[in-house]
């Protein structure tokens, strides 16, 4: 969730000599889209704490946020020789710590350090994903995305889920977190051109949820008595606070998305097919939000092919040809780096669909096992 | 899986390669390959891989039955003659969720064991000092002969917790000669999702009961019926806005039910029945009730 990880700009930044080293610092800057993005989320946290009953406790939320921030300064400080204020670091760990949810924390649990294992670890991993896998020295996953997918697949059920879908009846919280999600949208998607991305994930995901729900799909989810059919089936995803917070500040990192606006419908429109392929046979929540959070792992891994099949320089050109040109030769491709995201990719949407067949899963959330 | 310096492309492609390692174990892991996150992470239940399985099949096909808020019902209650040794015997049903015996005891210590034809012993208590009383819980359902070792006296009682509707047939003087039909209605949802039907009958000894049947109303706990004077509450600061009367707890969320009502409240002063949750201070479902 970082809607522009921007990489650390020189320009004229101070410097301080450290023993044989001259550090350069970069300060925060109140322009950053980041920090937009930033006051939306805190914005929806505190509403989660005091209207939404969210089941995170403060001691989580501070704990991710300061050890993504700790280690992002490090990295940069020790990779590049830069100070830099960790703003993505602290935006990452501020998404993990939005979506992610440990067994057994209740909502007012302000100090609670249930789980807070799951969560350092969430966002360890989003942000080694981000400095290890790298290609062309761009990282290829969104840094909270893989995270949360990584720990949600290997926690599992038993220890960990996704915020709920449904955030509760209407009512005033509920109220404010749309009005918060919207304005962001419009405030954070504007700057970065990301708009056009967003209405062709939600259009593709409404008219094939739609298609679900008339077919006669249906999941269970703790937070509803019975089985989720139909209409409320279609809403439930639909117009979820979270499926609207993935596709607005999750999906819309500049980096890790499509440099032209055709590729970015693209990019949009294909996340939401594979959302919809994997979450299809999902019997219940965990899987269903599983599966949307998995989608972007593939399309992220996609967005070079994009990049060069609708390339930014020439938006209106299609180069299907360009798939199959190799900028680099033979046995060169075959990195770490490229295995890793093979294996990354490949193993989120079928790690997602095994799912599908856990018992354990839908008994957790028909409340029969579990604390949810 | 490393960003590769000039100066240490090897090294650092060494360790990129190495690292590729923890990761297909962690995709092997997360796809839970030959049941290993299961066992590493079990769930945090005891419920049989039967019930999961039915479970799971009731999901998948959208068809399971709408759940009571799990609720506990008293079995059996047994009680030592004197001191020492003894045993009882308890049926737990096929769906009940879990079950418990509470005991007690005054001296020294007790140790119960549930066993059941054909399976190993399962321990409740294991040697547990007798300072007052205790609880243990079992899972598996079937016939249990509970076998109780202590030199003290002891209590024992058993009870099993469900969530299926509780089903219980009007009661013999709803429709016995004397009796009448006053007022019934149709729930309907107002905080939350509410179905079924009220009805209040005059009794022929002149008190009046109230019966659900066929109710449903979202599984919560501290639920109580109320009447209200409003003919159709559309919201809980609608149904607080007029003075109400308490009828009875309402302890089962969905099920046919009788309840006696208070002497003191004469149902023909009020005009619906709402399901009240205390705890959240929230209207949950209602009903008009029409006259009969």
């Amino acid at each position: 969730m970082t809607a522009a990880s921007a990489p650390v700009a020189a320009g004229a930044a101070p410097t301080f000599r450290l023993g044989s080293r001259d550090i350069k610092v970069i300060k925060p800057s109140i322009h950053d889209v980041r920090m937009r993005l930033a006051a939306v989320i805190i914005t929806l946290q505190v509403l989660g704490q005091t209207l939404l009953g969210f089941k995170i406790s403060v001691a989580q939320i501070l704990i991710t946020i300061g050890v993504c921030a700790v280690l992002e300064f490090s990295v940069v400080l020790w990779r590049d020789g830069i100070l830099a204020w960790p703003a993505s670091g602290l935006l990452t760990g501020n998404s993990t710590a939005f979506i992610l949810r440990t067994t057994g924390t209740h909502h007012g649990d302000w100090w609670s350090l249930n789980g807070i294992e799951w969560f350092i670890a969430a966002g360890v991993v989003g942000l080694l994903s981000k400095y290890m896998i790298r290609v062309e020295g761009k990282h290829i996953f969104n840094p909270s995305n893989a995270g949360l997918v990584a720990i949600l697949l290997i926690a599992g059920v038993t220890n960990v889920f996704p915020q709920y879908l449904w955030w509760g009846p209407l009512s005033v919280g509920v109220g404010l977190a749309f009005a918060v999600i919207l304005f962001g949208a419009w405030w954070i998607l504007r700057p970065v051109r990301m708009l056009r991305m967003a209405v062709a994930f939600w259009v593709t995901l409404a008219v094939l949820v739609g298609i679900l729900a008339a077919t006669g799909r249906c999941m269970v989810a703790v937070w509803h008595p019975g089985a989720i059919c139909g209409a409320n089936y279609w809403v439930d995803i639909c117009t979820s606070p979270e499926v609207l917070i993935f596709v607005f500040f999750m999906m819309s990192d500049p980096v890790t998305a499509p440099k032209s606006q055709l590729g970015r419908v693209v990019y949009g429109a294909a996340t939401a097919v594979i959302a919809v392929a994997l979450l299809s046979f999902q019997p219940a929540e965990f899987g269903v939000k599983l599966a949307i959070l998995a989608s972007l792992i593939v399309t992220c891994a996609m967005v070079r092919s994009i990049n060069r099949v609708f390339p930014a320089k020439a938006e209106r050109s299609f180069q299907p040809e360009a798939l199959l040109r190799g900028r680099r030769g033979g046995l060169t491709w075959i990195t770490p780096a490229i295995l890793a995201v093979v294996i990354i990719t490949i193993a989120a949407p079928v790690d997602t669909a095994v799912l599908a067949g856990n018992s354990r899963v839908t008994a957790v959330e028909l409340g029969l096992g579990g604390t949810q | 899986m490393a960003q590769i310096g000039a100066a240490s492309r090897q090294p650092a492609r060494a360790l990129g390669w190495l690292l590729l390692l923890p990761l297909i174990a962690a995709a092997l892991f997360g796809g839970n390959l030959l049941g290993v996150r299961d066992r590493v992470f079990p769930a945090p239940t005891k419920l049989s891989t039967t019930t999961l399985n039915n479970a799971a099949g009731q999901a998948v096909s959208g068809e399971n039955e709408l759940p009571a808020e799990p609720y506990w019902v008293p079995l059996t209650t047994s009680t030592s003659s004197g001191t020492g040794n003894g045993t009882t015997t308890v049926t737990i049903a096929a769906d009940a969720l879990q079950w418990k015996v509470d005991w007690q005891c005054d001296s020294g210590t007790i140790s119960i064991d549930a066993r059941r034809a054909g399976a190993a012993s399962q321990p409740i208590a294991q040697a547990e000092a007798c300072s007052g009383s205790g609880e243990g819980f079992g899972v598996d359902s079937g016939t249990f002969t509970l076998a109780i070792t202590t030199s003290s006296r002891w209590s024992v009682s058993v009870q099993q917790e469900l969530d299926r509707p509780q089903v219980s047939p009007p009661l013999p003087a709803m429709t016995a000669p004397g009796s009448a039909l006053l007022a019934s209605g149709t729930f309907y949802g107002i905080d939350q999702q509410g179905q079924g039907t009220v009805r209040i009958y005059r009794l022929p000894d002149g008190s009046t009961a109230l019966r659900l049947e066929n109710f449903y109303v979202t599984p919560n706990t501290d639920f109580v019926i109320r009447l209200s004077p409003l003919p159709h509450p559309s919201s809980t600061p609608d149904f607080q806005a007029s003075p109400s009367a308490d009828v009875a707890l309402l302890p089962i969320t969905a099920g046919s039910m009788n309840f006696s009502m208070p002497s003191n409240v004469d149902p023909r002063a009020y005009h619906s029945v709402v399901i009240w949750c205390q705890r959240l201070i929230s209207a949950y479902a209602g009903a008009t009730l029409q006259p009969a």
